[in-house]
């Protein structure tokens, strides 16, 4: 995965050295990895392009300190494919397929953060998926969260929903 | 993921496409179980598995009904904007005579269990698709579509599907705009009440609805519709100013009559008809046409006489295609390429079904063909083809192709049969005579997707 990134970003930084493009911005990771894309990419990510109309234009170093190296390629490709129009069922589904579980909620939240709609729209429907016809314990793990009912509200729960618990697809401890 | 803000959870929760797996989802943790309140859809089918476990001796007594779960999720939430509920489709396949179902348990455009939970929604509802067991609701009249409309004051969207629907008491529904009916038994024979009070829709799919004597269409607003119908209704009115996009699906009505001035896409399947009027349709760009080989003539000739002659795009097959053998020969009504182009001026684009291709290729063998008037705009041809004699179909393309001057663009899909040296043979062939033209190749076949082989050069 090193490999694939730093290949991506010496794609990203040749085009530096095209005269046409030397209005670049530079998208700075929590790890500090910087990323020149064009201009045009900044349209896609709302957050990064009203920090530019904030400015002026003046600055075009934008800091994303909630972004990590390993995830911001992937917001650039799929805005890049955005921009081109070609967002297709196709590319949507060879994207998701190279994602874990983890790294799907990372982009999630890098979405959320950068404020990308469609990838925003895109994530939901794909984590929606990955959760539909598991069990509550499964869903827990997936969402790395706690079980914060008392076990008296639990087990009321349980009991009003119990319609809901029969047919789901038994638990697959490696789907991490 | 613990911080996970509510506002992305909600996003998650609303695209799950089941209110089952919603539900579940509620006793994961506090947060998701409050999140779960800002759901505005409601989903809920019943599978198979589910019904045949509600039927099970053994099993019987641990399912909860289905109009329970659907009525508690309604009082629970209040508000929702979607609802959508039904059947699984895999249920269709259950026919009333297999089980003689006297139950109403899954009968879910049933009057009183409509009245149950649609009232809480009156003020929230833009969308309600119900999917009726056939079995239980084939035989039983409902009244559901006039509750609907006395009740649901801002519904946009309705779907109904598999029942027998009554209209009288139908209100007004000023804000309805988009309406199907599938498999539906409808007691307005000629339309009226529709048209009368839902005057506002865009667009209206009528597939497979029965009840029809002399339905007309009427409707200012409409600008989509998809309208299958069966063999019988004796004619066919759609008088639709602002319709731009028509599927039209019959057998062999006496009468059609289309009034569309907006009308620039049109679907048209039928195997006969004795008039076909085509008022103020001067407008159709394309055409997909799907008829009785028999009939095209008469048909086209009705295209010709209504000035339908902007038309750029045209699709032609036959129903009930002839099968056509390989090495026998089919008796089958010839028709001219040529005299198919000089209906048409304007086309750019063609393409024809199978059946289409034969009888014209048929036409070539006994006789070569005149100059149209089409030939001259045609750029693009799509044919499905099956080779009977090489050389005839060989001499077939390259007469079309020294008529019409600016086809640049061939598609050819072969059909599966055809031995692969006969394929290979008039594909080399073709693009040795004609380097110029970008020629695209496949196969195709009965009931399955054509699969292209080859891209363009």
């Amino acid at each position: 995965m090193a490999e694939e990134v730093s290949s991506q970003m010496n794609s990203l930084s040749i085009s530096e050295t095209n005269p046409s493009s030397s209005a670049t911005i530079s998208l700075v990771s929590g790890d500090d990895i910087v990323f020149k894309v064009e201009p045009t990419i900044a349209k896609e990510m709302e957050t990064v392009q009203s920090f530019i109309d904030e400015t002026d234009g003046k600055i075009t170093t934008i800091p994303l300190p909630n972004i990590s190296s390993h995830d911001l390629p992937y917001v650039i490709e799929y805005c890049e494919k955005s921009i081109a129009g070609k967002i297709t069922k196709e590319f949507e589904a060879e994207f998701v397929k190279k994602l874990n579980n983890e790294e799907v909620k990372e982009l999630f939240l890098a979405a959320n953060y950068l404020n990308i709609k469609k990838l925003l729209d895109f994530l939901s429907q794909v984590i929606a998926d990955r959760i539909a016809n598991k069990s509550v314990e499964y869903v827990r793990r997936y969402f790395g969260i706690e079980n914060d009912f008392t076990p008296e509200e639990e087990a009321k729960l349980r009991e009003e929903l119990a319609w809901t618990f029969t047919g789901v697809d038994p638990d697959d401890e490696d789907e991490n | 993921m613990e911080n996970l803000p509510s506002p992305l959870v909600v996003e998650i929760l609303t695209r799950l496409k089941d209110s089952s797996d919603l539900a579940r989802c509620r006793a994961v943790s506090t947060t998701l179980n409050q999140a779960s309140n800002e759901v505005r859809s409601l989903t809920l089918h019943c599978s198979m598995s589910r019904y045949l476990k509600s039927r099970s001796p053994e099993t019987k007594h641990l399912v909860t009904p289905f109009k329970t779960v659907l009525k508690n999720l309604v009082h629970r939430s209040r508000d929702f904007e979607s609802v959508s509920i039904g059947v699984d489709r895999s249920l269709g396949g259950i026919s009333f005579d297999d089980v003689e179902d006297e139950s109403d348990d899954l009968h879910l455009t049933e009057f009183n269990f409509i009245l149950d939970w649609l009232p809480c929604l009156s003020r929230s509802i833009k969308s309600l698709s119900v999917s009726d067991f056939w079995v239980q609701s084939c035989w039983r009249r409902s009244k559901a579509l006039s509750l609907i409309s006395s009740t649901c004051y801002g519904l946009v969207q309705l779907v109904i599907r598999n029942a027998w629907l009554a209209v009288d008491g139908l209100c007004l529904m000023p804000t309805l705009t988009n309406l199907t009916l599938e498999f539906v038994r409808l007691d307005d024979e000629d339309l009226n009440m529709i048209n009368t009070c839902f005057p506002n829709l865009t667009q209206l799919n009528l597939i497979g609805v029965g009840g029809f004597k002399e339905p007309s269409i009427n409707l200012s607003r409409l600008q989509i519709c998809q309208w299958s119908v069966s063999n019988a209704p004796l004619s066919l009115t759609i008088c639709a100013p602002s319709l731009v996009d028509f599927h039209l699906k019959c057998i062999k009505p006496k009468l059609i009559f289309l009034d569309a001035p907006s009308l620039s896409n049109f679907n048209l399947s039928l195997e006969n008809t004795d008039e076909l009027v085509l008022k103020n349709c001067g407008n159709i760009q394309c055409l997909q046409l799907e008829v009785e080989c028999l009939s095209l003539g008469f048909i086209l000739s009705m295209f010709r006489r209504y000035h339908c002659i902007v038309v750029e795009r045209l699709n032609l097959d036959f129903v009930r295609r002839t099968q056509i053998v390989i090495g026998v020969e089919v008796d089958q009504v010839e028709f001219g390429f040529d005299i198919l182009l000089n209906y048409f001026p304007n086309i750019r684009y063609l393409s024809l079904g199978s059946g289409a291709w034969h009888a014209m290729e048929s036409s070539f063998r006994s006789g070569s063909f005149e100059n149209a008037t089409g030939m001259k705009t045609l750029k693009e041809l799509i044919a499905h083809i099956v080779v009977l004699e090489i050389e005839f179909t060989l001499a077939f393309i390259f007469s079309i192709l020294d008529k019409c001057t600016q086809l640049g663009d061939i598609s050819m899909l072969i059909h599966s049969d055809v031995d692969p040296c006969v394929a290979g043979n008039l594909i080399s062939t073709c693009r040795s005579k004609f380097p110029g033209v970008r020629w695209r190749w496949g196969i195709w076949k009965e009931g399955i997707k054509d699969t292209w082989v080859s891209d363009g050069i």
